[in-house]
């Protein structure tokens, strides 16, 4: 089978795997029971190996596989996640990232495994033995074991004449830096003779996994005053022996001999490596399966999309009015293509809220921390996607309002038991998508918004509060310059907070408000755009103005007739599903002089929980918009979050119903 | 340097051509409801919406009579403005030296007047247009 062209989806995935391995091994080493945590990291072994085999990547899968017997035998509770099995289980990770990056750069999965799988292997076996016999090696002085070939070499340089000679080296019990000692040691040997053996093995003296004790098997034709001298000038060494080899010393011991047998064979083995790691060393970076793009140029790309839907409108609109039906399938077809690539533009530039969130856990255990409040933080919907800009902008907010939620929200532990509360204040972050918008909510347990202090305040600020309903005056707080803490602290009372958020929030054409009820808590409510530049939109006209109005917004029109308007406290109210709800001329609030007062179309919006009816002359249609900002000169003017060109070339205002709706 | 020299009523006005990127014909202008009385509305120009200002407002002239040809399209603080003008006259170059000083002379200096010129048959009025808009 050929199977390349999917080799970069195995990479691409692979690494993922690679990533959530790493990710799971972390929390089991945190967590060792958990056995959830352990299927866990199982599935992702068991992914990683099914894939790898069915690419043809038989040592990788073979390497997964004796993982996954580990795991195995760790999920049936044969083995305890200690951290020195989580340890190898990490070197395992490592060494099967290094395979798929070897096989990004071109290369294949072959590498030698044998120690990592001698390792897994034995990993169940001497897990308690294991540290013993190495603390005992470094203890003891000598014990050498030679194996057959190492006397016959010996045998043979007596041959020769030369001596062989057992060496102890004592380092110094402060040695800094052991391995470079072991090596200088080694190095001076090597210039005389050869170094047949070592206990500790070199591997480990270069890893500095030994005591302070090298003993070493070394041929020579120099005498041992020599070699004394040649080790005794190199620094921070603490003692030296060297004494001729007595080959009675090492007699045949069938036991010893198969041991280091395979010792010496998974040394063999092991050689290769580190040429090999040299290799992958210097190949350059993998491939990339993810490209970064600037986002000024997805910011073009959008906006050479809106284009491309303007002018298709337009070209809908030219065969519509020309009567030419052989322009209706091309039509169409550019129709389907332009919406296909709009959805795919805006898919780029959408990514799940989990980005902000992810820092909040964090957060919020240092401020309960910090101000010695306790409290449950819980988050909800963090798969949530929105348009990066959106995102960027909007971290901060959440985050002022998290630390205004414990700072001013959530009461100190005594405060919460006296009220009869749990002491455990509960501070929860939920997102959600309403239509074309994302909902994110900041609730918490605390005492609430003090209606009084507000007032208070309100009146500091010369605000003049009289009239004004409870929600109103709780939404004060966003007013610039208004903060209701009597002190300043580090995390928030600076009186600056709410309003930036505010101004934060619907610079990118959201909208944030606030219901709180005393000493039941407060709930902050953030409403953004999906997207920012191309929506549905219905055109309505008063008298000859034409304006857009998102249909996220709308729940319903209406044709009405005079007698559908009622007066209710001299206001103009209409009655919707048994509810009676402000209408509002648009022609009024616009300040348009419009004489027609008889009849027209009502449009139900609807903003969470609030409802307006907009009334306006005519409905023109319902169409697809981009929407352009305003000049800097209209940016102060609420009623419009921005303008768009229709498909004859008019260039047509859009509402901004959030702030109409919680203007009025 | 150079300047544009266009009508606004009985008057000639001049901005440097450094500023103007285009003049255009007069085209559709939508309202915007609730904005400045000096901003006229929105054009589309090319695909791009450009806020267009009335200079009669932001000069304070006071004939309403006009008749009014051209947009001359400006770039000012990163963005394009378009500014209704009676009618281009020329595009001449000229001397600096030829920009008389007068906010001296008529005693209420106002930032956005950089002085006049005087040409054969009239005079012309040169304006800051970044001060104009600033003004405001």
């Amino acid at each position: 089978m050929d199977t390349s062209q999917y080799l970069s989806l195995f990479l691409e995935e692979s690494e993922e795997n690679i990533e959530n391995l790493n990710q799971s091994m972390l929390e089991l080493e945190k967590n060792p029971e958990d056995i959830e945590i352990i299927s866990e990291i199982f599935r992702y072994a068991h992914t990683l190996k099914g894939m790898s085999a069915t690419m043809g990547y038989n040592n990788l899968a073979e390497l997964t596989h004796n993982m996954e017997n580990v795991l195995d035998k760790l999920r049936n509770k044969e083995l305890k996640a200690s951290t020195g099995l989580v340890t190898v289980l990490f070197e395992c990770v490592d060494m099967l990232e290094k395979m798929i990056g070897n096989i990004a750069d071109g290369g294949d999965d072959q590498m030698d495994t044998s120690a990592i799988v001698s390792k897994l292997a034995n990993v169940g076996n001497d897990e308690n033995a294991k540290e013993a016999p190495e603390q005992a090696s470094e203890d003891e002085k000598c014990n050498l074991e030679l194996n057959v070939y190492d006397k016959n070499v010996l045998k043979e340089a007596k041959n020769k004449l030369y001596n062989a000679y057992e060496i102890t080296v004592e380092l110094r019990k402060d040695c800094q830096l052991k391995a470079a000692r072991a090596f200088v040691v080694f190095n001076n040997l090597q210039q005389y003779g050869e170094i047949v053996k070592s206990n500790p093995p070199a591997e480990d003296l270069e890893k500095e996994k030994f005591g302070h004790t090298i003993t070493l098997v070394y041929l020579t034709q120099t005498n041992r005053e020599f070699i004394k001298d040649l080790i005794n000038n190199i620094s921070e060494i603490d003692f030296c022996s060297v004494d001729e080899v007595d080959p009675k010393k090492y007699s045949d011991s069938v036991k010893v001999e198969a041991a280091t047998a395979q010792k010496v064979q998974t040394k063999a083995k092991k050689a290769p490596q580190p040429t090999k790691k040299v290799q992958t060393g210097t190949h350059g970076r993998k491939l990339g399966q993810s490209v970064r793009v600037d986002l000024d140029r997805l910011d073009k790309f959008m906006n050479l999309v809106g284009e491309l839907v303007i002018h298709r409108t337009r070209l809908e609109q030219i065969s519509e009015s020309n009567h030419i039906t052989e322009l209706n399938e091309t039509l169409e077809q550019i129709g389907r293509v332009t919406s296909d690539l709009q959805d795919l533009v805006m898919k780029v530039r959408m990514i799940p809220l989990e980005q902000v969130f992810s820092r909040l856990p964090r957060m919020m255990r240092d401020l309960s921390t910090e101000l010695n409040k306790q409290i449950e933080f819980v988050m909800k919907g963090q798969e949530t996607e929105l348009d990066r800009t959106v995102i960027d902008e909007l971290g901060e907010s959440i985050i002022h309002l998290l630390r205004n939620s414990v700072d001013h929200g959530i009461e100190s532990r005594e405060e919460r038991i006296k009220a009869g509360k749990d002491p455990v204040g509960h501070v929860t972050v939920t997102a959600y998508q309403e239509g074309n918008k994302a909902v994110i909510k900041v609730e918490d347990d605390g005492k609430g918004l003090d209606i009084e202090k507000i007032k208070e305040k309100a009146q500091e600020k010369g605000i003049d509060t009289t009239g004004m309903s409870d929600v109103d005056i709780q939404n004060l707080i966003f007013v610039e310059g208004f903060s209701t803490s009597d002190k300043v602290t580090d995390i928030s009372g600076r009186g600056v907070g709410m309003g930036v958020v505010k101004t934060k929030v619907t610079s990118v054409g959201g909208s944030v408000d606030v219901k709180s009820e005393v000493g039941r808590g407060t709930t902050f409510t953030i409403y953004l755009p999906l997207t920012l530049s191309i929506i549905q939109a219905l055109l309505v006209k008063v008298k000859d103005e034409t304006f857009a109005i998102s249909l996220g917004f709308i729940e319903k029109v209406i044709k009405i007739n005079k007698d559908d308007i009622k007066y209710s406290n001299n206001r103009e109210v209409i009655v919707y599903r048994d509810q009676i709800i402000r209408a509002l001329r648009l022609s009024e609030k616009l300040r348009i002089e419009s004489d027609n007062k008889s009849e027209g179309f009502v449009v139900i919006v609807k903003l969470g929980e609030k409802h307006l009816g907009l009334i306006v002359d005519s409905l023109v249609g319902q169409q697809e918009i981009v929407i352009k900002p305003l000049g800097k000169s209209l940016k102060g003017l609420k009623q419009y979050v921005g303008s768009t060109i229709l498909g004859d070339g008019r260039v047509t205002l859009i509402l901004d119903i959030v702030s109409i709706i919680s203007e009025r | 340097m150079q300047i544009i020299i266009f009508q606004l009523g009985s008057e000639q006005y001049g901005i440097e051509t450094s500023k103007v990127q285009s003049i255009d014909k007069i085209k559709d202008i939508t309202k915007v409801p609730c904005a400045p009385d000096y901003i006229k509305g929105l054009i589309n120009l090319r695909g791009s919406i450009v806020t267009v200002y009335d200079p009669y407002v932001l000069l304070g002239i006071e004939n309403k009579d006009r008749n009014i040809e051209n947009i001359l399209i400006i770039e000012v603080n990163d963005e394009q403005i378009g500014m209704l003008v009676d009618k281009v006259i020329e595009v001449v170059e000229i001397d600096n030296a030829m920009v008389k000083d007068v906010s001296a002379s008529k005693g209420d200096a106002k930032s956005y007047i950089k002085g006049t010129i005087k040409m054969e048959d009239f005079l012309v009025t040169l304006i800051d247009i970044n001060e104009l808009l600033n003004a405001e």
